[in-house]
């Protein structure tokens, strides 16, 4: 029990410290001086140098997706569904996560070990001292950056993904474009592809916030860099992970299923 | 500043392709489910829709040509679906059509069917209503199916039987088992070829006799159109009958007759008995017919002298001389 107090109160410590930082984060992102180009080279550098990781990705899910699940369809007769199947698991729930969790991996730790070395190094502070809002700059820029960007990347790669599935269900069959694209649209509904690209952004906003809120509040020299990348990618998986529950728990009750 | 152009520039490509393929997708489904362009609403009445649901599709001979728009319960009998069919398509919608209620596949979706009526009915108008034909209630089959088992179980105790009967048939083993039984069928059919064709050559001659009585004038046909041939035939049957009852009575009084005479005989009473047996009368009679031999010679000698006298000698040969006369008229 001494053991598990501690890991409890730190549990609860980083929820407040987490919380504290997101309202920070509130107040500060529709102030005054905004820093759009800031915010642009953020974009092309969370979003367009991601989407290689994240193409090659979803392209790789859908072929494998569509590989693995022919034979227990064919064992059933239902082949002919598999472009169905894959489209939906891919863009309700598949796609929008497993991006998530690339862009915790390689975003959340690029944003946490990048501020976490500024503050460390002692360039947060003085960019306060030049009478820079480093909060404005650094945080509110990258958490605006990653709440777009992810939503596009998981288009991106939930497209590409669709692609390896085609290719997967002719390497054994011969379908028509036509026809698989005609079975992807038909098993589709808004209430599949709405809720699922909603979702992207709250994963997006959360992998910047926590990749910010570690870095920024890093401590303990270039060991604290390590850590705070480490636990930026950790948190931000658990909380893509959690705020899934949650989104599924309210697309159910809003009875979008 | 300059430096980042290209960086923006990318940015842009990239993020116009992410939403491009968002879009598009959205497009195709807005689409496939009519949400674009102009919509032709079209009701149905439903007794029960079973599961049918909003976005559900609207098929006319077996196209996808709208969707199910809303369904209101009306009563508990009663549930109204409005139904958004393509504009352009919605001409071809009768109002005679006939809509049900279908599933997309074994387990699919469900689907309202529109199935076309008699033709030469017109289109239907906005918002107009079309019949509804139920769906197969699933626990009606299965009551049929029931009672459908319970009748096939039984036919097979049935046949079970029958079969057991067969196998423990002696007589139509035997029947089976006969070798000689095939060669006797052959005969028999060869037979039955035969007599056939026998068959067939006596029609052939029966029609040659009938077409050449049909072509005489004075055919058997006229004979039997001739209507007095029957009353003939009648009276001489009843004539015939007549005949037979008299020669029947006539048979009696001679069998009682020849019984009476045969009873005479054997018993030794009446007359007939005592000329038959009396030999002294016998020979009475014996000597009176000796008697009237002699008596008929004498007798004829008297007329051949009687030939002779002059007193009938012409009146004999008037006789002979006519007797002549009706010979060389016959000849």
């Amino acid at each position: 029990m001494k053991l598990q107090f501690p890991s409890y109160r730190l549990i609860l410590e980083e929820l407040g410290g987490l919380a504290r930082f997101t309202g920070q984060f509130f107040r500060n992102w529709a102030a005054p001086r905004m820093e759009i180009q800031e915010f642009f080279r953020q974009c092309y550098m969370i979003g367009y140098r991601s989407v290689g990781l994240v193409a090659i990705t979803g392209f790789i899910l859908g072929l494998v997706m569509t590989i693995q699940s022919r034979p227990t369809m064919a064992r059933f007769g239902a082949e002919s569904w598999i472009p169905s199947m894959v489209a939906i698991s891919i863009i309700r729930e598949i796609g929008p996560v497993i991006t998530a969790l690339i862009c915790a991996g390689k975003i959340g730790s690029g944003i946490g070990a990048e501020l976490g070395s500024m503050k460390v190094t002692e360039q947060i502070d003085a960019m306060e001292v030049s009478g820079t809002n480093p909060f404005k700059y650094l945080v509110v820029t990258r958490v605006w950056a990653t709440t777009l960007m992810v939503p596009v990347l998981v288009c991106c790669s939930d497209t590409i993904a669709i692609w390896g599935s085609y290719l997967a269900v002719n390497m054994k069959n011969e379908t028509s474009l036509a026809l698989f694209s005609q079975q992807v649209v038909d098993s589709l509904s808004f209430s599949d592809v709405l809720p699922a690209f909603i979702k992207t952004f709250f994963f997006g906003f959360a992998i910047g916030i926590v990749g910010c809120y570690k870095g920024y509040t890093s401590s303990k020299g270039t060991e604290g860099v390590g850590l705070a990348a480490n636990s930026a990618v950790v948190m931000a998986s658990l909380l893509v992970f959690v705020l899934d529950l949650l989104a599924a728990q309210v697309t159910d009750t809003l009875g979008l299923n | 500043m300059q430096d980042r152009t290209p960086q923006n520039i990318k940015l842009g490509i990239f993020v116009l392709l992410g939403l491009a393929s968002l879009v598009t997708l959205l497009y195709f489904m807005g689409a496939q489910k009519n949400l674009f362009g102009k919509q032709f609403p079209v009701e149905v009445v439903f007794r029960n829709v079973s599961g049918l649901r909003v976005g559900n599709n609207v098929r006319l001979g077996g196209i996808n040509i709208g969707t199910v728009r809303k369904i209101v319960l009306e009563a508990d009998t009663a549930v109204r679906v409005t139904l958004t069919v393509d504009h352009e398509l919605a001409p071809l919608i009768k109002t005679n059509d006939v809509a049900s209620l279908g599933t997309d596949g074994l387990m699919g979706n469900r689907v309202v069917n529109i199935e076309p009526g008699p033709s030469g009915a017109p289109s239907i108008a906005p918002n107009g209503v079309l019949a509804a034909r139920e769906a197969l209630d699933m626990d009606a089959m299965m009551r049929t199916l029931d009672i459908t088992n319970r009748n096939f179980a039984r036919m097979s105790e049935d046949l079970v039987q029958t079969v057991q009967r067969i196998n423990n048939s002696e007589a139509l083993w035997a029947v089976l088992e006969d070798e000689q039984l095939p060669a006797h069928i052959r005969a028999t059919v060869r037979n039955i070829q035969s007599a056939s064709q026998k068959a067939d050559l006596l029609v052939a001659d029966i029609q040659t006799v009938i077409r050449e009585v049909a072509s005489s004038e004075q055919g058997i046909i006229a004979l039997m159109k001739d209507s007095t041939l029957m009353t003939d035939l009648h009276a001489a049957s009843g004539r015939l009958r007549r005949v037979t009852e008299q020669a029947d009575s006539l048979g009696a009084t001679l069998q009682r007759a020849a019984t009476s005479l045969s009873t005479d005989l054997a018993e030794g009473e009446g007359p007939l008995n005592a000329i038959l047996r009396d030999s002294s009368l016998t020979r009475s009679v014996q000597r009176s017919l000796s008697n009237v031999e002699k008596g008929t010679d004498a007798f004829n000698l008297n007329m051949e002298a009687l030939k002779s006298h002059f007193l009938f000698r012409g009146y004999f040969r008037r006789l002979e001389k006519e007797a002549r006369k009706q010979a060389e008229i016959k000849e």
